[in-house]
């Protein structure tokens, strides 16, 4: 999965275009967005003869309807249609029973550990990733180029392949479960487990997030803050860190979402006791093992909702940390 | 008329959502004419070439294009060739491809052959004097070559018209000056009509055979160089083309009252009484060294083409500028602190309308920098 | 030579013990990570040697499990690839009200669990489901079938190429479109002429993560899958049973196929972004 992908695009010229395209088009208008090629036999007065000019879009580039009607179809039929399925059945599920199962011992402890060990994995990411990222972007080192591929394997090496190896080097005979077992910290089987899988899964966002506001970075406002006498270290923290902070919060939103949600990683790994080590995605799966549908959509839909509070809440922060050093 | 006319525009109206980019613009241009359309930025210059392409759609208006409705018409069936500003060319392509483009993605019962194609191509490259750069790539050109390899694009389909949007705007100086003495050449050799867009005054008159000045999606004047620059038929003209004094006047009984200097000719057609604004130019303003005169000589300036002075007029009136060539300052040697006296040769009068628009101070210091 | 004073080092960098502890702690970091799991896959396949390792290969199960794997990932690459475009092509050439919501809702499969992401098909055409009843009357099955396996794939892959082109489009702008239009180009042709070979190094990226993750998907294909061995069953799948069976050589063999194509993928990946050059495409990768 790439990153960038992922990265809300600096507000600039596209909010611009938007901006001016709400200004402009009324209405969304499928039939009148084609372009006005056809030499149909309109008098010369456009006035009379195109009265909802102002609707269709400015360009003259052909394909508006045909592309925008496709795009419309296929995302309501792949996305949007089973994502209202969902909370469909989510809200036909008997409030009473909605409530004692999301309330449940086990459910809770499933919620807790996912949120909690994502919210702990994006944290160390952000700590570690965006070292990676210094480093990667300020240091010439043997082999940079090849770290730097390196950090896309959690995007592209399937989740079930990570975790059985994961599992294989944190069992008590593999390579790294050896040596901390004889220290007494045991990774396998336990939710330190899960949350090095999700460090694992998450850890290339806060990198990719944070690499190109790096390399954009004019060398102009570090000398200016050298020569009006900062410290490396001044410099660094309040010149550097704030100008970072807004990509930083969108990786540690990207990774966090990714966390979350995560099954295949995790579920070797775990051990999977319930109420100790079991994950939510886990849980849901073994609700609709014994065809709990209505417990395993309650489950989803808490899922769903709390990640998005916490996304939603991620952005405003985002917006926020933006305006403010834009302003300044 | 309109049929005489190879594009004619009638009431043209465009707006952006609540930004008037054009209002009512009437328009002829003859065929073999070589048109600027001259304006600041947002005077909706480029909107309306753009319309004439068929890149912009109006919202009110009628376009003949060689006396064909052209609205009838989509972009594709114009046959406009058209410049872009930053030239468009298909960066994939070499430079032969992108000039063979619209002729490859003709109809096939019209498209040339192959052979053909090649040899028209390269007789292009040649007329734009770039027949060894065929097999380049865009990034591989400079600013000229790009700018000559967009005008070949364009006439390879053999245009009605031509359409050039700034197209000397992203050269530096040198290229731009160059490239302007060919162009006029070139039109000259082509009788191709043709339509370039240009905030750049010197530019329009001196490429131009006719100059349509907008402002604020008006037109509002249309003439010669010669026309527009000599009689100036409203302030917003006056202001854009060349550089000018504004004197703030009284008017009484047609004309007005400017105690300090001499009027010798004053145009403008009948201003009323009231406030009104006095447009002198530079080099119209005459100097003679007088101990009780009405000015003080502030500022002289030697370096370049004429010599620059500035005079402070002691009744409070505002600095004006006065230029004159450097044989008659060698007559006079002011220094600053002369007093001297002051006559207008030529003047403009204009009342003060209220509501007029009147151009910015950072307009005025863009169409001083472009002199 | 005068001797520099001590506050002269370059403004723009750290004094070199910290520079090389800095670095050390990253590389350690990414070797812990990243290098010793992807190590892990290949010597634990390879732990009795080739032999086994082929044999768990050549296993009718295995290989029924590598053909759906690229069965799917033939039918949801090509979709998701025609919808990239289009959707891109909407997106980036026209404005138009909602368009950011529209990208937001492009995205969401990014931010929904994979687990949940099979649960809403299961909730759409399973046996309980809104439709499933009447397709099984039809004689239509899609949950445990193939069928859910390649809508289960074709949502998390969903906004890959899209994802990919778009910011790719919008920078690219709108001009060259404009000169081929024109010069007389009809849309098809000024879009096969003009902007598809300006955007296919970026089609290919987004194709080649799009491909990797259909080929791996494991949390959406689990749920709607039901592991029929030799019918449903992709690799990822076959990894995770083969794992609970203790059958750890024919896991790993099989895992180490996944990882082959994770590397290639990335391979490819990093030779696009060496062909196109970091920073033309205005990114940082």
């Amino acid at each position: 999965m790439s990153s960038s992908a992922l990265l809300d695009r600096p507000a600039g010229r596209g909010h611009d275009q938007q901006r001016r395209a709400a200004a402009r088009v009324e209405t969304l208008d499928l039939t009148q967005a084609s372009p006005p090629t056809s030499a149909d036999a309109s008098p010369p007065c456009l006035a009379d003869a195109r009265p909802k000019a102002a609707w269709r879009p400015r360009s003259i580039i052909p394909g508006f309807g045909l592309t925008l009607g496709l795009t419309l179809a296929w995302l309501g039929l792949i996305v949007m249609l089973p994502l209202v399925a969902l909370f469909a059945r989510a809200a036909s599920v008997d409030p009473g029973r909605f409530i004692e199962t999301v309330t449940s011992e086990r459910v809770l402890a499933a919620l807790q550990l996912s949120f909690g060990a994502a919210l702990a994995a994006a944290l160390a990411n952000a700590v570690f990733g965006t070292l990676l990222a210094w480093v990667l972007v300020r240091y010439r080192f043997p082999g940079r180029r090849l770290v730097d591929s390196l950090v896309d394997v959690p995007f592209a090496l399937p989740t079930a392949v990570a975790g059985i190896s994961l599992t294989a080097l944190y069992a008590e005979n593999g390579w790294l479960g050896a040596p901390l077992a004889e220290l007494g910290i045991k990774v396998a089987f336990t939710p330190l487990g899960v949350f090095v899988a999700l460090v694992f899964v998450s850890l290339p966002f806060v990198v990719r997030s944070i690499e190109p506001v790096l390399q954009d970075l004019s060398p102009e406002i570090e000398e200016a803050a050298a020569c009006l006498g900062a410290s490396r270290w001044q410099t660094i923290w309040r010149v550097i860190v704030p100008t970072l902070f807004p990509a930083l919060a969108t990786g540690f939103a990207l990774a966090f979402a990714r966390a979350v949600g995560e099954y295949g990683s995790v579920i070797f790994i775990a051990g999977n006791l319930p109420g100790i080590s079991e994950i939510a995605p886990l849980l849901i799966v073994i609700k609709l093992e014994e065809y709990a549908y209505g417990e395993a959509t309650a489950v989803a839909a808490v899922m769903l909702l709390l990640s998005f509070v916490l996304l939603l809440a991620i952005n405003l922060l985002q917006r926020w940390s933006r305006s403010h050093l834009e302003r300044r | 008329m309109a049929q005489s006319s190879a594009i004619h525009v009638k009431g043209i109206g465009k707006r952006f959502g609540s930004f008037v980019a054009l209002s009512q613009v009437d328009l002829d241009i003859r065929a073999g004419e070589l048109v600027a359309l001259l304006g600041p930025s947002g005077s909706g210059k480029t909107t309306l070439l753009r319309i004439i392409a068929g890149l912009e759609w109006p919202d009110q208006g009628e376009l003949l294009l060689n006396s064909d409705n052209a609205l009838r018409r989509g972009v594709r069936e114009r046959q406009i060739g058209f410049v872009f500003q930053h030239y468009a060319l298909f960066r994939h392509m070499s430079v032969l491809e992108n000039v063979a483009f619209g002729l490859r993605v003709m109809p096939r019962r019209r498209r040339p052959g192959d052979a053909e194609i090649r040899s028209r191509v390269q007789r292009l490259l040649e007329l734009v004097q770039i027949g060894h750069l065929g097999d380049r790539y865009p990034s591989q050109l400079s600013g000229g070559e790009r700018q000559r390899v967009a005008l070949a694009r364009a006439l390879a389909i053999e245009p009605a018209v031509l359409l050039l949007d700034e197209p000397f705007g992203a050269l530096d100086a040198k290229v731009r000056k160059d490239l302007r003495r060919w162009l006029r050449q070139l039109h000259d050799r082509l009788c191709m009509t043709t339509v370039f867009v240009t905030h750049d005054q010197e530019e329009a008159l001196e490429l131009a055979d006719r100059v349509v000045v907008l402002g604020h999606g008006r037109i509002e004047q249309v003439g010669t160089p010669e026309e527009v620059y000599g009689a100036p038929r409203n302030p917003f003209v006056f202001d854009f083309l060349g550089q000018v004094n504004r004197v703030r006047c009284q008017v009484r009984g047609g004309r007005p009252l400017v105690p300090y200097a001499h009027i010798e000719q004053m145009n403008g057609d009948g201003a009323q009484d009231g406030p009104g604004t006095l447009y002198v130019r530079p080099h119209d303003v005459v100097l003679q060294r007088d101990p009780a005169g009405p000015a003080t000589v502030r500022f002289v300036g030697v370096v370049g083409p004429v010599v620059r002075l500035e005079v402070e007029v002691i009744m409070g009136a505002p600095v004006l500028e006065a230029e004159m060539p450097h044989h008659v300052y060698a007559g006079y040697r002011f220094t600053a602190g002369d007093r001297v006296s002051v006559r207008f040769r030529a003047a403009t009068l204009f009342s003060d309308v209220a509501g007029e628009q009147l151009l910015s101070p950072a307009d005025l210091s863009l169409t001083s920098a472009a002199l | 030579m005068a001797t520099r004073p001590r506050s002269a080092v370059d403004a723009r960098t750290e004094p070199s013990p910290v520079r090389w502890l800095l670095i050390t702690v990253a590389l350690l970091f990414v070797a812990i990570f990243i290098v010793l799991p992807l190590v892990s896959v290949f010597t634990e396949a390879l732990r009795q040697g080739f032999g086994a390792y082929f044999g768990a290969l050549a296993d009718a199960d295995a290989r029924a499990a590598i053909g759906l794997t690229l069965t799917v990932a033939a039918i949801a690459v090509p979709l998701n690839l025609v919808f990239g475009v289009v959707a891109a092509w909407a997106i980036a050439k026209f404005d138009f009200r909602g368009k950011s919501l529209l990208i937001t809702f492009i995205d969401l499969p990014f931010s929904v669990s994979p687990v949940i992401s099979g649960l809403i098909y299961v909730l759409l055409f399973g046996l309980q489901g809104w439709l499933g009843p009447f397709l099984s009357e039809q004689g239509f099955k899609i949950i445990f079938a193939v069928p859910g396996i390649v809508l289960a794939t074709i949502f998390v892959t969903f906004p890959f190429v899209a994802r990919e082109l778009i910011p790719l489009m919008q920078e690219q702008g709108t001009d060259e479109e404009e000169a081929a239009l024109v010069l007389g180009a009809s849309g098809w042709q000024t879009f096969r002429r003009v902007t598809l070979p300006n955007i296919r190094w970026g089609l290919l990226y987004g194709v080649l993560l799009c491909n990797a993750r259909a080929m791996g998907e494991f949390g959406a294909v689990s749920v709607v899958s039901g592991h029929i061995r030799g019918l449903t069953n992709t690799m990822p799948l076959h990894v995770e049973i083969l794992y609970n069976e203790y059958n750890f050589v024919a896991s790993f063999a099989v895992a180490s196929l996944l990882a082959l194509l994770a590397l290639v993928t990335l391979a490819a990946k990093s030779g696009i972004e060496w062909k196109i050059g970091r920073g033309l495409t205005g990114r940082g990768h």
